[in-house]
């Protein structure tokens, strides 16, 4: 190899002695003419738009409308509006070359007709000829996000001009939080804003969700993402936050620095106790009302579905009309089954249950279960759990 | 060097020229633009004609890396090494996708394809055999053979470990071999 070495320095230098001599440099005044062309462009550009800084609210999930919406910005707060009928002042008179520079405004991008990333795997949210929205917008709309504090730019591909990094939302009717895409836009030669790629999408396979971001100095991206907040509303403890840092690597996104995910939850578990039946006298057809009540509680990691099973018995009738918070599933012989609504982790609900009987019968004891329901309203084998419960009269 | 001599082949050298900064000297001593664009523009232009496997196109590139650079020369006179900074995003330029130029010069280098000079035998054996090489292996040999940067400075203008470079090395100089050894071979009986 060392033969080859040499040989290819040979090569090599000959190959730069022959080809030297056709360089033919446009010069130094051309670079400090282009250079000065270029930010007068610049400076007409920005002139034609009224921007107003705007100091974006920080908007909180417990905040987001339950269609998926941001509250409106407060009154008085302006978005930059392009002119739409006057023309734009030009600095020469011949025809200005459009921007050409990777540093797209938020304007801009709103009135572009953007080809997308994939979202992931939901198959809803628009890829192709996006118009973005600013604000609110309807289901199936993407909106360029403002929590965040809009755009970023950065060079991520070390080309020496800035990139413009925006978050972009799917809006969605049932998805909460909704799809998320961090993007990565230039302009290719003709002006045109064009798709470089995506940075990021939050994992869907947990309730994650990107709270906001920074762009580094090196053109790395850093992202903060929270996993969804509890129920009740409460902020984000460390263990539901992280940062995913990612990088340019010629080709595409990748991270670089940070978890790829949150761990993965333990899964629900669910307890469950119960009062004694007790019915009351009987009415004027002889049938005894009585009601318990029966308290579950999810004692696991993850959210689970609960199915309450009692006894399949003649003597006890469940009041199914008056079983409101109990979606009944199967019926005799197989027991009383009944579906309740799911328990997010730690939760604990209590359910009430009338029974009607026609008999006199003795006290008895009885068995009511709980488990976990699968998608299809199965009961998983692991996770649950079964109390015994009185059945007696009052008198 | 070599190529800063050649460089100055054919243009007289700016009246009232200063001096580069000696080391050590006062950081604050401008580099004067122009000298380091009569310094280092050929052999860029050079590396990105052996990468790109168009002469006109790698002079347009690094014309434009040059623009990049005096836009914030201010700030990349105070960098250890401004050349490694330009190389760097001369290079990213030609292997961006998008190649975003608008150098006034693209026309006018398009009109002057037809009365550039003919390239020579050594130049199209060269040529020829670099267009076989994957991107990876073609980068690591024109940037260690006419750019003369080791293996470290390859690694850090890629970000790539050392150990990658040395494989793309390893088989870019073995297969140009081969194929230039072949084309010597075809010559001769020719």
């Amino acid at each position: 190899m060392a033969d080859h070495d040499e040989l290819l320095h040979g090569d090599f230098a000959a190959y730069r002695s022959a080809l030297i001599a056709a360089v033919e440099p446009a010069g130094p005044a051309a670079v400090r003419s282009t250079v000065r062309r270029r930010r007068r462009m610049a400076v007409a550009a920005t002139g034609a738009l009224a921007l107003a800084l705007v100091a974006a609210p920080v908007v909180g999930y417990a905040a987001l409308n339950r269609d998926g919406s941001s509250p409106p910005l407060p009154a008085g707060s302006a978005d930059p509006v392009p002119n739409t009928g006057a023309p734009t002042p030009t600095a020469t008179p011949s025809a200005t070359a459009s921007p050409t520079t990777g540093r797209i405004d938020r304007a801009d991008l709103l009135t572009a007709r953007l080809d997308l990333p994939a979202w992931g795997p939901d198959g809803s949210c628009p890829t192709e000829g996006v118009r973005l929205v600013d604000g609110e917008g309807d289901v199936g709309d993407v909106r360029l996000e403002n929590a965040t504090r809009g755009v970023r730019y950065i060079d991520v591909d070390g080309d020496g001009t800035a990139e413009t990094i925006a978050v972009l939302e799917c809006l969605t009717r049932d998805l909460v939080p909704p799809p998320q895409q961090v993007v990565a836009f230039d302009r290719d030669a003709t002006g045109r804003i064009v798709t470089i790629g995506q940075v990021a999408h939050p994992n869907t396979d947990q309730p994650e969700w990107f709270r906001s971001l920074e762009v580094r100095p090196d053109g790395s991206v850093r992202i903060e993402v929270w996993l969804n907040p509890p129920s009740d509303g409460s902020s984000p403890t460390s263990a539901n936050r992280q940062s995913r840092t990612y990088r340019w690597d010629g080709q595409r996104f990748v991270q670089t620095g940070g978890p790829s995910s949150f761990p993965e939850p333990a899964p629900a578990k669910l307890t469950i106790t119960a009062t004694d039946l007790v019915y009351g006298p009987p009415d004027e057809n002889g049938m005894r009302r009585g009601t318990m009540t029966v308290t579950i509680t999810n004692t696991g990691g993850s959210e689970g579905q609960p199915i309450v099973t009692f006894p399949s018995r003649d003597s006890d009738e469940p009041e199914h009309t008056e079983w409101s918070d109990c979606r009944p599933l199967t019926a005799k012989p197989d027991g009383y089954r009944c579906l309740v609504e799911p328990l997010a982790p730690g939760k604990r609900k209590t359910y009430t249950f009338p029974f009607f009987t026609p008999t006199d019968a003795p006290p008895a004891t009885a068995t009511v279960r709980v488990d976990l329901a699968d998608a299809d309203g199965s009961a998983l084998p692991s996770g649950g759990d079964q109390t015994t419960y009185l059945i007696k009269r009052s008198t | 060097m070599t190529v800063t001599m050649e460089a100055w082949l054919d243009k007289p050298p700016p009246a009232g020229r200063r001096p580069l900064p000696a080391a050590g000297g006062d950081t604050t001593t401008t580099i004067d633009f122009d000298e380091f664009y009569h310094a280092h523009f050929r052999s860029l232009t050079v590396q990105l004609a052996a990468y790109t496997g168009d002469l006109h196109q790698a002079q347009d590139l690094t014309q434009e890396a040059f623009c990049r650079a005096f836009a914030r020369w201010a700030k990349l006179i105070h960098y250890d090494d401004p050349l490694a900074w330009i190389r760097r995003v001369a290079w990213n330029l030609a292997r961006s996708r998008w190649r975003r130029l608008r150098t006034a010069r693209s026309f006018l280098s398009r009109q002057r394809e037809e009365h550039s000079p003919g390239p020579t035998p050594d130049r199209v054996a060269l040529t020829a055999a670099l267009t076989l090489l994957p991107p990876n292996h073609r980068r690591a040999v024109v940037l260690h053979y006419l750019a003369d940067m080791s293996v470290t400075e390859i690694a850090r203008q890629e970000r790539v470990a050392e150990g990658t470079v040395k494989s793309w090395l390893h088989r870019g100089r073995s297969a140009l071999a081969t194929h230039l050894t072949e084309r010597t071979e075809e010559n001769d009986r020719g």
